[in-house]
């Protein structure tokens, strides 16, 4: 019984701790001590789960969101790591594009919205630029720092073995920023999130940001419940994900004991 | 034919702080002889780490001329090792390289050298889990991989304990019996050089020149023990004496 204890106590404390949470406010909601329009309670958000399941309309907005995010994310990926390889790989290349970064990367990028929205309109691609636009940067500026801070005696070994630009960049450069990489990638991964449900909330005619919204207006706790518990558990699922691909390209790092 | 010449060779650097141009060697001039052991001995700031590079062509040099006949590969001081490539993997580096990483004889060549270095049962290691003379030896069969007629050593034993650069000198003199590579050695310890050694230049510092060359006639193979000689505690004091005139 103790071996258990010690072998799990995390996993037994902190259940022990969500499922005391969760009676609690099951009875604070149900039992009228405070006011279920305010909080709800589990288990009428799970009733509402399932209406808005059965409607269809919870797939569609799990869709639509889930769409901008892969677009965005996946764009922010595509352009963030090469341009991140060359702005950390060229010092002039840095130079130029240095202040831009370092100007979008300190601006909260939510507060480009309404420019998306006119540029873009209130669909799909305005969150897409901002799912792009908060993701890209946590990629950029981690990938610069990757390569910049690549071994210099490990390029001075591979030069003198007689490795050509290409091979220096395959073997060594790459390699070597990975980490760093990854990184930047989990990072991005938390703006995009954010870009995706703010970019909702503020206009949109799809998506569970806008279900939230729209909840909300109208005093849906429940629904608006459904949003933010949908919304909280990608982030946690996508966080673990790259946690493990992180330390599984960190193997080769000394292990901390 | 000498595997290596070096003729009246001028290094200088400009020192952008000072704004001074500073001459790291003035007018060397050596030779090395095919399968000839040669250690450079000589004070911190002599140049002999600016001469090996140099050597190694990734140095301009001012004035001579340095001719390296045949291929050359470099161990150097820090293990520079590869961290995400395991043992065998960062062996074959150099080979890969040279586009040899699926020649026909590249896997038992690499199993060989790590036996030869004494690594056997280490090629799935990461450098990390070695210990500094371990990642010296994955050094070394690295640099012996691509078959070199010429290598170079810079201080690689400098960072070890006392007690394993001990053992790294009988080891490097055990697998250099058994390949006979030519080799020059830069250290700034008398006795290694020596032990190691056909031959050690003693240079000067401020511009690092060469001041002396001693021929090492103790015979081969040599043992550690070598060192409490009378004939080696002659030699030590002859190279002591030169380092402080």
């Amino acid at each position: 019984m103790r071996a258990v204890y010690d072998a799990h106590y995390r996993l037994i404390l902190g259940g022990s701790g969500v499922v005391a949470f969760l009676l609690l406010w099951e009875w604070a909601g149900t039992s009228g001590a405070v006011n279920p329009l305010f909080i709800s309670s589990p288990s009428r958000i799970a009733h509402a789960f399932a209406s808005l399941s059965a409607s269809g309309e919870l797939g569609k907005d799990v869709w639509v969101s889930s769409l901008e995010f892969l677009y965005g994310f996946g764009l922010a990926i595509a352009v963030g790591i090469p341009f991140g390889i060359l702005m950390g790989w060229y010092r002039p290349v840095e130079a130029i594009f240095d202040p831009f970064v370092n100007f979008f990367y300190a601006t909260p990028r939510v507060a480009l919205l309404p420019l998306m929205i006119i540029w873009l309109g209130i669909g799909m691609n305005s969150k897409i630029a901002i799912v792009f636009l908060g993701a890209v940067f946590a990629i950029l500026i981690n990938t610069i720092a990757g390569v910049q801070n690549l071994d210099a005696s490990l390029l001075r070994a591979a030069r003198s073995f007689g490795a050509t630009d290409l091979q220096i960049f395959r073997t060594i450069a790459l390699p070597g920023t990975v980490p760093f990489l990854i990184t930047g990638v989990r990072l991005g991964l938390g703006h995009a999130l954010i870009g995706v449900v703010v970019g909702e909330l503020y206009a949109a005619s799809a998506g569970v940001g806008y279900l939230i919204a729209v909840a909300g207006n109208t005093f849906q706790t429940d629904k608006v419940f459904v949003g933010v518990t949908i919304v909280a558990v990608a982030g946690m699922l996508f966080t673990e994900i790259f946690k493990r691909i992180e330390s599984h390209y960190q193997s080769w790092k000394p292990k901390i004991n | 034919m000498a595997k290596l010449e070096i003729s009246s060779v001028d290094v200088e650097y400009y020192v952008a702080r000072s704004q001074q141009t500073l001459v790291a060697l003035s007018d060397v001039s050596f030779e090395v002889a095919d399968g000839e052991f040669v250690s450079i001995v000589g004070p911190s700031g002599c140049g002999k780490t600016t001469l090996l590079n140099a050597v190694d062509g990734m140095l301009p040099i001012k004035r001579g001329r340095i001719a390296v006949n045949g291929r050359k590969a470099m161990v150097f001081q820090s293990p520079s090792l590869l961290p995400w490539r395991t043992v065998a993997d960062n062996v074959v580096y150099g080979l890969e390289l040279q586009g040899k990483r699926h020649a026909p004889e590249t896997k038992a060549k690499v199993a060989e050298l790590i036996a030869l270095v004494g690594l056997t049962g280490f090629e799935r290691s990461y450098p990390a889990e070695l210990s500094g003379g371990m990642q010296q030896r994955v050094n070394l069969a690295r640099a012996l991989a691509v078959d070199p007629e010429l290598l170079l050593l810079d201080e690689p034993f400098a960072a070890l304990d006392a007690q394993t650069r001990e053992l790294m000198q009988a080891e490097l003199l055990r697998i250099w019996q058994r390949t006979r590579k030519t080799a020059i050695f830069i250290t700034h310890q008398i006795d290694e050089a020596i032990y190691l050694s056909d031959r050690v230049l003693v240079f000067g510092a401020r511009p690092g020149t060469v001041r002396a060359s001693i021929r090492i006639d103790l015979p081969r193979p040599r043992e550690l023990r070598i060192k409490r000689q009378p004939q080696f505690l002659e030699y030590y004091d002859r190279v002591a004496d030169l380092l402080v005139a």
